[in-house]
């Protein structure tokens, strides 16, 4: 008994360090600030930049302003745009190679998987470069199609890898029997394997909009105004301003990274049980 | 019949040529180029870019970052995840609260740590409350570089340990019982439980295996947290003891006027090599996951 206890209380703790920061981050979107207030002279002596007025009321200015003068809401769609548009292209390359994957051995198997892993693996920067070039000469810089490409270096490894897994969790006999029946394979994966992996696939598709909507390096160099994500806006602000040396407004970041995080975060708890999956590439079940 | 899986490949090799190896090729290409605004026209040059990059300083001062940063990052992350999946090993009252708020962070971009664990949002409340609240007249002085690797590194941190932990919970319950079992009839006290049954479950799982060296990997390219610290500290200069791989190219990209790109692209290939010997490391070793099924 006393062991449960002890076991209660250091996953409290643990906890605490975990919802200490997060409710910070609300706390100072809505202006509650315990820095100033205890100093008591409306600013905080650390750090570079300087600190507003504390207190402890809140005040949900931040966030209203941030949701109809400034350009949230146009953030959130330039974000899904290019997540939804990022995603249905890894689908339609992804799904049939997770496919081939889990059912045929085949030589160069383990080649083609080391190239979705390079994907998975390699520095942003050594292909913000070329893309950046690219982009200049093909007019793709700042659109949604520019942004949705890149990111297919996140996507089809997560689309891949984990659809891999589920393939490969119908039984044998399933895929046999159809076989067997005188099925095509195009019409086996269509037909029987994907209506049974649907649960699975739902939870692809969240891992994979989830990780598109947090991404910031690429965002950063490869958009402008115009398709502006909301993890980039996190940084530089969410005015309509370009570059991030500005005055930086720390009511304001905190106030966008609350609502940015909010629909990852319910999104996530959704699919809790397949994340291991989604971020083990695929290894654990 | 073997044709078939060649077909149902090629939309996905087509793709990954397009957005990976084209690139890759192109940057191969400009490392061997002068180009940048001093000079637009791409002009071969050799391997100069290289000789240039290992003779800079700034690339081992980054070398170095980038291993301090890695080492730290893993290290704790390790440690914290087991800790918290021993904790969560099991069943308990309140269990499924406690796992909804450890896997919160898991959620969470790590551009928005940035600015979470920054001076201005954390440690101004944590050093009002020190000097003022307590009365201690102490407070914590970002511009320490211990100070500043352990905030950037905790930040890491509280994104991937319940990673580790995740992982280590599902290594932990595909123990069987019986060596719990057996472990309780030799009248083994838990921390010797753990010494000879979980630890070593853990420790030569293939899962885990995997799941380190693409947290090393990670690591090693990650960006977003060493780039808000380099603001957050001021140290905008090349070469700063902040400077990880993944920063140094962005000071590379941004603050230098000239714009070099070709040797942006240098350090993107020698970082390249890294990347394709991991990815090449992640096949062999997680294979056996993938096909045991």
């Amino acid at each position: 008994m006393a062991k449960t206890w002890a076991r209660i209380v250091l996953l409290a703790m643990a906890s605490f360090w975990i919802i200490w920061p997060l409710s910070t981050m609300v706390e100072e979107g809505f202006r509650i600030d315990l820095g100033p207030l205890y100093s008591g002279r409306g600013q905080s002596f650390v750090g570079k930049f300087f600190q507003g007025q504390g207190g402890i009321r809140p005040n949900p200015i931040v966030f209203l302003k941030l949701l109809t003068v400034e350009a949230f809401p146009r953030l959130v769609l330039n974000s899904s745009v290019i997540a939804a548009l990022s995603i249905g292209i890894s689908l339609a390359v992804g799904i049939p190679a997770a496919y081939a994957l889990a059912r045929y051995k085949f030589s160069g198997k383990a080649l083609f998987t080391s190239f979705i892993l390079i994907l998975r693996t390699i520095s942003p920067f050594a292909l913000i470069v070329p893309f950046f070039i690219a982009y200049g000469q093909l007019g793709l810089f700042d659109t949604y199609l520019g942004m949705a490409l890149v990111y297919l270096v996140i996507n089809i490894p997560i689309v891949t890898l984990m659809l891999r897994g589920f393939f490969s969790d119908i039984p044998k006999s399933i895929y046999e029997a159809a076989s067997t029946s005188g099925a095509s394979e195009f019409t086996i994966l269509r037909k029987v394997a994907l209506p049974l992996i649907i649960p699975g696939l739902i939870a692809t598709v969240i891992f994979a909009f989830v990780a598109t909507w947090n991404e910031f390096t690429f965002a950063q160099f490869l958009s402008g105004i115009s398709v502006k994500t909301v993890s980039r806006a996190v940084w530089t602000g969410f005015g309509e301003s370009i570059e991030s040396f500005r005055v930086l407004d720390f009511d304001e970041l905190n106030a966008g990274g609350t609502l940015a995080i909010l629909p990852a975060l319910v999104l996530s708890l959704l699919i809790k049980k397949y994340m291991a999956r989604g971020l083990s590439l695929g290894t654990t079940r | 019949m073997s044709r078939i899986p060649y077909l149902f490949i090629v939309p996905a090799v087509i793709a990954v040529f397009g957005i990976g190896f084209l690139p890759i090729a192109h940057s191969i290409y400009l490392s061997l180029t002068s180009f940048s605004v001093l000079s637009p026209e791409p002009q071969f040059v050799g391997i100069q870019n290289y000789v240039m990059l290992l003779r800079d300083p700034i690339f081992y001062n980054a070398a170095g970052v980038t291993t301090i940063w890695v080492v730290g990052t893993v290290v704790i992350e390790f440690v914290v995840g087991l800790f918290l999946a021993l904790l969560m090993f099991g069943e308990f009252k309140g269990r499924r609260v406690f796992e909804n708020i450890l896997l919160a962070p898991l959620a969470i971009s790590p551009i928005v740590m940035g600015v979470l664990f920054s001076p201005n949002v954390l440690l101004d409340d944590l050093n009002t409350l020190l000097f003022y609240g307590l009365g201690t007249g102490l407070f914590i002085d970002v511009n320490q570089p211990f100070v500043y690797y352990g905030m950037m590194i905790l930040a890491d941190a509280f994104v991937w340990a319940p990673l580790l932990m995740l992982v280590m919970l599902a290594v932990m319950q595909n123990i069987p019982k019986e060596n719990f079992e057996a472990a309780n009839v030799y009248g083994a006290s838990s921390f010797q439980t753990f010494r000879r049954v979980t630890f070593p479950a853990i420790i030569y799982s293939p899962v885990l295996a995997t799941i380190l060296v693409l947290r090393v990997i990670d690591s090693f390219r990650a960006y977003e947290i060493p780039f808000t610290w380099s603001f957050w500290i001021g140290q905008e200069r090349l070469g700063s003891p902040i400077d990880t791989f993944s920063v140094l190219m962005f000071k590379l990209f941004f603050l230098r006027t000239d714009l070099p790109l070709s040797y942006v692209a240098t350090i993107a290939m020698v970082l390249l090599v890294i990347s394709i010997s991991v990815a090449l490391l992640i096949t062999r070793l997680a294979t056996k996951s993938w096909e045991g099924s």
